[in-house]
């Protein structure tokens, strides 16, 4: 049931995580098929003359609408073909990144259909507006060179830029709240030590000879203190309700809280911090089967005031519980998760594994080869098989650590991209101002006022990227975070870096082409035909 | 004013040298009016490029205000132009996206002059050249006449010492042209700015106080 159930919500998970994907990705080729629709409608002017002469010659607009349509269809060909081939190369290095068996599967038929349509798709969503746009020309103005970039204070290729710009940033802001995210809970106090700390399931006959191997562990010097418990630490135990305390309320109960049990030098074991009273010992007072430890999270749960020695009962079995001691709360179950109210019952219950501290004087090659030898004695027709806790405690990361490696490595996509795009058009913008650049040379402008005056124009738009992608980043990144009750607060400061950082990608990315047009000799760029 | 000696300006093509430029010497004084012809190829745009330190010559001297022009570095360069030369072109080259206003407001704006100070210089000039009700019109809704008078107002309005002309009537008709020398002689003679012009026209070229002829790259002697 349990596992059944784990199966499910992982399987749930990586559904969730596949869609998102998808949508990433498709936003991505947006903003490739973006680059397209600016970069040909920038290079018009160059073909402006081959319009008029088709038209002149008798094309019909529909006939170069079809033209251009099918250039770009092959362009999409020709990319998909090499999409194929990278993919074939880097998936290697994608599996080992995200740590998955993916492969292309050629032979399935529905491979490529949906391969074809998305080429299609791509060739229709790049090719038309450039389509549209380059048809509409009328050859008696191209002839009349009246042809004239238009410097509106919006246009479409500005639109797209912006949009181009706003995904990407969106993506950055994204990246860097879910790396914040995951870090933060990685640095996250666990509330015990959890290195050189390893977990025995009970099999065969460890239970039975529990004190035995115990002895033996810290007589030898392989352990420095031993414990067992009812459940997995990292987990947590089984969460009840009905548990009755000193001046509750009636809720109460139904308030759920988590159980589990547990020997003696459970906190010396484990590294958890006593706030108050005393750890469970048995050994000491053969009371304590019947005493508890709290955290510090069931004491506000119960909203008991000097905890140590009231009495906690439990309905069911008619057993009264004293609380000996209260401990600091420790992470249980995920760590993105609140920490539950927790009782731990002292050794009345059942077991179902032991923890051994291994001695720090040792190394853990050594502890473990020694430690063996103890079971193999103790326990002789099952192996030795262990789990280090510092593992399974780091095992709950690994879908924040993959998230947050997609994240990064699709917002790096997507500025890539975008600034290929802006490298183009500002290439394309340079050459078309390329005499009012020698003009204003002449008239005394410098190189950097000359950059600026073209740069500016870009960061512009990037700049108001930025301010739509703020909020729009805020509100899906704060969506996320709800799923976390650990989670850090979305500061300005993400925004900040974030918009700086575009800013100045661009500005390399602009910069490049500016400063090229600036330095050029104006003498050569203004000669009379 | 200008002192160039011996300077020679040569490309390499193909392994050749291609002399543009050759032994060329010209001292002009404060105040002159000349006029440099010659045939297509000769090399007058590029002795005018050279003198507007738009372009270097390979070999020679170029003195300006007592500078050595070729062992300044760039920006001194572009200092020295910026402060003393203005330049006047065949195809106007206005900046089609900026107003007359603008256009003959841009090299104030690379000079640093305050925003006030420029108004009151550009409304002088647009005054002076009777082009006040042309003010907020763009270039392209001028004729070609109008266009290099706004040319020549933008190549006048930072009081430079010198202006260079590429054959500033090549792209009109006489009558435009004749106005546009007129304007020529009359700015010399009440401003004092040394004119130095290459044209193509005999008739033109007399407006200058001196003419000099370019041959293959190479002062014609008389």
């Amino acid at each position: 049931m349990q596992i059944d159930g784990t199966l499910r919500a992982a399987a749930m998970c990586i559904a969730a995580e596949s869609l998102a994907i998808t949508k990433v990705a498709l936003f991505i080729l947006l903003i490739a098929c973006i680059n397209f629709m600016n970069l040909s409608t920038a290079r018009s002017e160059q073909r402006a003359k081959e319009i008029g002469i088709r038209k002149v010659a008798g094309a019909s607009k529909g006939l170069l609408i079809g033209q251009f349509i099918t250039e770009a269809f092959l362009t999409s060909c020709i990319a998909a073909a090499f999409a194929l081939l990278i993919v074939q190369l880097v998936l290697p290095a994608f599996n080992t990144l995200i740590n998955t068996h993916l492969s292309i599967v050629y032979n399935s038929i529905y491979f490529w259909m949906y391969a074809l349509a998305f080429i299609v798709f791509t060739g229709l969503l790049a090719g038309s507006y450039p389509a549209f746009y380059l048809s509409s020309f009328r050859p008696v103005s191209i002839f009349k060179k009246q042809f004239k970039r238009t410097n509106a204070t919006i246009s479409p290729r500005k639109i797209l830029v912006v949009l181009q710009f706003t995904f990407a940033v969106i993506l950055i802001i994204s990246t860097i709240v879910i790396r914040s995210q995951v870090v933060y809970t990685q640095d996250r106090d666990k509330g015990y030590s959890n290195n050189n700390l390893v977990q025995v399931n009970f099999a065969g006959d460890i239970n039975k000879n529990y004190a035995l191997i115990k002895q033996d562990l810290i007589n030898l010097g392989i352990a420095s203190s031993v414990t067992k418990t009812m459940t997995d630490i990292v987990r947590g135990g089984y969460h009840s309700w009905g548990l009755r305390w000193p001046n509750e309320i009636p809720k109460d109960t139904v308030t759920t809280i988590t159980i589990y049990s547990a020997d003696a030098d459970l906190i010396k074991t484990t590294g958890m911090h006593l706030v108050e009273g005393r750890d469970i010992d048995i050994n000491k007072y053969s009371g304590d089967s019947f005493s508890v430890l709290l955290n510090e999270s069931a004491v506000k749960t119960m909203g008991l005031k000097n905890p140590v020695g009231q009495i906690i009962k439990n309905p069911f079995d008619n057993i009264n519980w004293l609380i000996i001691g209260i401990v600091k709360d420790y992470i249980q179950g995920s760590p993105y998760n609140n920490i539950p109210p927790t009782v731990i019952y002292g050794p009345g219950a059942w077991f179902n594994m032991m923890y051994i501290k291994f001695n720090p004087a040792s190394s853990t090659a050594n502890s473990l080869a020694k430690a063996e030898q103890v079971f193999k004695k103790y326990n002789p027709s099952y192996p030795f098989d262990y789990k280090f806790v510092d593992q399974q405690y780091a095992q709950q990361f690994d879908s924040g650590q993959r998230t947050k490696k997609m994240a990064g490595l699709f917002a790096a996509l997507a500025i890539f991209i975008s600034c290929l795009g802006l490298f183009g058009l500002s290439a394309s913008v340079a050459e078309s101002r390329i005499k009012e650049i020698g003009v204003r040379k002449i008239l005394g402008a410098s190189v950097v006022s000359i950059t600026k005056l073209l740069s500016f124009d870009f960061i512009k738009l990037v700049i108001v990227s930025i301010v739509i992608a703020t909020p729009a980043a805020w509100y899906a990144m704060n969506r996320w975070l709800q799923d976390y009750a650990y989670r850090i607060n979305i500061g300005w400061g993400i925004f900040v870096i974030a918009g700086l950082l575009t800013i100045v990608i661009a500005l390399i990315t602009v910069s490049f082409q500016a400063i090229k047009a600036a330095i050029a000799n104006p003498v050569n760029n203004l000669r009379t035909e | 004013m200008i002192k160039l000696e011996k300077i020679f300006k040569w490309v390499n093509s193909g392994g050749n040298r291609v002399f543009l430029l050759k032994d060329i010497n010209l001292h002009v004084e404060e105040g002159e009016f000349i006029s440099i012809m010659g045939p297509s190829g000769s090399g007058k745009s590029t002795l005018l490029n050279v003198m507007g330190m738009l372009d270097e010559a390979s070999e020679g001297t170029y003195q300006f205000l007592d500078q050595n022009v070729f062992s300044l570095k760039e920006k001194q360069r572009a200092q020295l132009y910026k402060q003393y030369i203005g330049f006047v072109f065949q195809a106007y080259h206005l900046i089609d996206e900026l107003t007359v206003y603008e256009n003959i407001e841009t090299p104030l704006i690379y000079q640093n002059i305050k925003s006030a100070e420029r108004q009151a210089i550009v409304g002088d000039m647009l005054d002076r050249f009777n082009i006040v009700g042309k003010k907020d019109l763009f270039p392209a809704q001028l004729s070609g006449g109008q266009q290099q008078l706004v040319g020549i107002a933008r190549a006048l309005v930072a009081k430079p010492k010198l202006l260079l002309a590429d054959e500033p009537t090549g792209n009109l008709n006489s009558e435009q042209g004749e106005k546009i020398m007129e304007l020529f002689t009359k700015i010399n003679k009440e401003d004092g700015v040394t004119i130095i012009q290459v044209t193509h026209s005999e008739k033109n070229a007399a407006y200058g106080k001196r003419i000099i002829h370019l041959l293959d790259g190479r002062v014609e002697k008389k």
